[in-house]
């Protein structure tokens, strides 16, 4: 290792703001075409929220390219991402069904929205049955099942268990509440929790095929609470409620903010657990010079996903479970810290260069999924406070 | 072969920002095309199994789904029927119609839905034909899913 | 199949390979005997585990057709038993830090004395005695067991609950699988304490039943 890291820039030394620009071009222009969906909007609402957005895009991309800084800026966009899914979900939601409730005659009619976390649930019936366990449209909508297959082959191919920090529309809110206070009021948490998401996507993979339904969607899903709920109608679904209103309360909004840590994403999501496994075919990662390594013990203290110790940075590496954020990256005031893509030299001063390789479809993947969401927000929020509703 | 692994990492990085692009530009496209491969649908336990059989009642059509008592592995003992009535405007108050889910040339049970209320009454001949398990009011028109046990 | 049976039975059947493989495998398997013979010796042991099982199914029926008479007693009694084994269960799975709660994997000696008289006897005896071993999981099956109205049934939810566990063994014979025990042991362990929330809501729907008819 001590060989192979000789000469690495640190990630510090920058461009100038003339080749940050051209840096930058490829993205605004990716953004501009994929935001406007290659017709610029002519309603004044929609163009202000057009606008806004690709300025807001694209700043954090110059600032991400110009700071050299990947997790400070990407943070700000995903949280931003998060919250303008909610708002832009549930209004849709509330204009198309009339309520945030999934009624029986919802589901038998295929009205419920996939979002990826299915995917795992549905493989095994899917490969038995040639049929999806799951009460939406397969294809023709923006959260068809198929779709959203597609998306998560996608990113998971380019990003791998990145999908967690650049890709997931969750993720965001268990950021943003881990972001809330300045300290962690609880600092130790039992390394054995971090095997509870391979646990519960143990079951919820055996009991959806056993049982033939989404077993996380019915009972787990702590999302559910700002998404879609069943309808109550009986006993069960009020069982039902309370455990996504606890599980949302306790994992996405107190421990992250306690713990400084994406408590949700690394203790308890099966799709954290899936990704990590279909992490092995990406090609980037984080790596660590233990050469260069203080034991500062910043990037664990800081790692919101548990995913750094001593132990791995003495093998130089991550653990399978690193989202490829770049908190611990950011942190590391020794440049110890790299992102890097398997296969080449950890030598010569390549370092911004992996960076940049890793940022650009990141990116792209974290920019396009937020900016639909961030535009229909802002066009909601314009409409509230002109016409006092949303829609 | 360090050159190799090198060249390799590097393409591979490359490509990825090519799939991302891929994945949004073509998604429609790979969606397709993935539905028609594989030819892979919603289970039938929501949405009510293939029509087998529709009759048109002038103002109003009655469509009937094929039994359904799928199973990861093959059957379950229990399953439903489920019929649908459409569309809503069309809909008299009450609708009473008799199936014949087996295709033996006998009646097998009657329904009778009312459609302001939702109240749906079973009148069965066929002994595998148990209970009303729901009504349903659809978007457009009515749905009602019948328990069955296997013959 | 009982579908409740087989899942309580799928999400020990982790743990459960994880605390009788360790000792029990590789001790059964011998070395390089090739994996023909491997699977015939699970298969004996899943027999004489089977054996083990359907007995208690039995038992479980007659505690129940002779003290569980009435529905709301009936109701009150099982929702208990489930309250009960599921706080016992999520205990384990969550808390407990001792890995031993294998009847079989703790009572490699007898075997090997038993082997001394018969060998042959051996895989189907230690299979035996992991179908009596009273871990937290199997003490819920025991009550769902009982909970059942006829014999067939309980004999049923058992065999279904055999079959849940056995699923992970067909595996054993690849003894190189089992390479991180540790992590295996966990995650089944966490995956017993997950269902046990799963009685724990059966078990408390049953008791308000129970007082419901009262």
């Amino acid at each position: 290792m001590n060989k192979d890291t000789a000469g690495i820039v640190p990630a510090t030394q920058q461009p100038g703001i003339l080749k940050t620009l051209l840096l930058c071009l490829p993205m605004m222009i990716i953004t501009v075409i994929m935001l406007s969906n290659g017709m610029l909007p002519t309603e004044p609402a929609r163009l202000t929220a057009f606008i806004l957005t690709f300025v807001f895009i694209n700043v954090i991309f110059f600032l991400m390219i110009r700071t050299g800084e990947t997790d400070r800026w990407r943070s700000i966009l995903f949280v931003t991402y998060a919250v303008c899914f909610v708002v832009s979900f549930i209004a849709n939601l509330i204009e198309v069904r009339g309520s945030m409730a999934l009624s029986p005659a919802d589901i038998i009619e295929g009205l419920a929205p996939c979002c990826h976390i299915v995917i795992p649930m549905t493989l095994i019936p899917a490969a038995l049955t040639k049929t999806i366990i799951f009460p939406g449209t397969i294809i023709g909508t923006k959260y068809a099942i198929v779709s959203m297959f597609v998306l998560w082959t996608g990113a998971t191919i380019a990003l791998g268990r990145g999908f967690c920090s650049w890709v997931c529309f969750f993720g965001g809110l268990d950021e943003g509440f881990s972001r809330l206070f300045k300290k962690a009021r609880i600092k130790d948490v039992n390394p054995k929790w971090n095997y509870l998401p391979y646990t519960v996507l143990l079951l919820i993979v055996l009991a959806s095929a056993v049982t033939l339904a989404p077993f996380y969607c019915q009972w787990l899903c702590p999302f559910k609470t700002v998404t879609e709920y069943p309808e109550i109608t009986s006993v069960k679904t009020v069982i039902q409620a309370i455990i996504f209103i606890s599980l949302f309360i306790a994992l996405v909004m107190v421990l992250p903010a306690l713990t400084k840590r994406r408590i949700q994403c690394s203790l308890f999501c099966p799709m954290g657990a899936f990704q990590s496994l279909t992490n092995k075919i990406n090609v980037f990662n984080v790596r660590v010079d233990p050469e260069k390594c203080i034991k500062c013990k910043k990037c664990i203290q800081t790692c919101p996903t548990f995913s750094i110790n001593e132990e791995t940075i003495a093998k130089g590496k991550t653990a399978i479970t690193c989202m490829k954020c770049g908190k611990c990256i950011d942190a590391c005031k020794q440049n110890a810290i790299f992102y890097h893509i398997s296969g080449t030299p950890l030598t010569g001063g390549r370092v911004e260069i992996y960076r940049r390789l890793f940022i650009y479809p990141a990116f792209i993947f974290l920019a396009t999924m937020s900016g639909g969401f961030v535009q229909d927000a802002i066009v909601k929020t314009i409409k509230l406070i002109i016409t006092g509703s949303m829609f | 072969m360090k050159k190799l692994k090198s060249f390799l990492g590097y393409i591979w990085a490359v490509a990825a920002i090519i799939i991302a692009l891929a994945t949004f530009f073509g998604q429609s496209y790979f969606s397709r095309a993935l539905v028609a491969t594989t030819g892979i649908t919603v289970n039938p336990r929501y949405s009510g199994g293939e029509i087998i059989k529709t009759v048109d009642h002038g103002n109003y059509k009655t469509a009937m789904h094929r039994p359904v008592f799928d199973a990861l592995i093959g059957q379950t003992k229990e399953g439903f029927i489920q019929i649908n009535w459409a569309p809503a405007a069309g809909l008299p108050q009450v609708i009473s119609e008799g199936f014949d889910y087996n295709s033996d040339g006998k009646e097998d049970f009657i329904v009778t839905l009312n459609t302001a209320t939702g109240k749906a009454t079973l009148a069965s001949s066929n002994p595998a034909v148990l209970d009303i398990e729901k009504s349903y009011h659809l978007k457009n028109g009515w749905a009602v899913r019948v328990l069955l046990k296997q013959p | 199949m009982k579908l409740d049976g087989f899942i309580l039975g799928l999400s020990n059947g982790v743990a459960c390979i994880a605390t009788c493989a360790p000792v029990l495998i590789p001790y059964l398997l011998g070395e390089g005997k090739g994996i023909v013979r491997n699977y015939w010796v699970i298969g004996q042991f899943l027999f004489g585990r089977l054996l083990g099982y359907l007995l208690f199914a039995f038992l479980a029926w007659t505690v129940s057709s002779a003290i569980l008479q009435e529905a709301s007693q009936r109701n009150m009694i099982i929702g208990v038993a489930y309250i009960l084994f599921s706080g016992l269960l999520i205990f384990y799975g969550f808390f407990k830090k001792t890995n031993a709660t294998c009847e079989a994997a703790c009572n490699k000696n007898k075997y090997q004395r038993l082997l001394a008289i018969w060998p042959a006897l051996l895989p189907a005896a230690a299979g035996f005695a992991t179908g009596l071993s009273f871990c937290p999981p199997f003490l819920l099956a025991f009550t769902g067991a009982a909970e059942q109205t006829s014999l067939m049934m309980s004999l049923l939810f058992f065999f279904s609950f055999f079959l849940g566990t056995s699923i992970f063994f067909v595996l054993a014979p690849f003894v190189g699988v089992f390479s991180r025990f540790s992590v295996l042991q966990i995650v089944g362990k966490m995956a017993s304490g997950i269902i046990g929330f799963y009685y724990l809501y059966s078990g408390s729907i049953m008791l308000i039943g129970g007082l419901k008819i009262l």
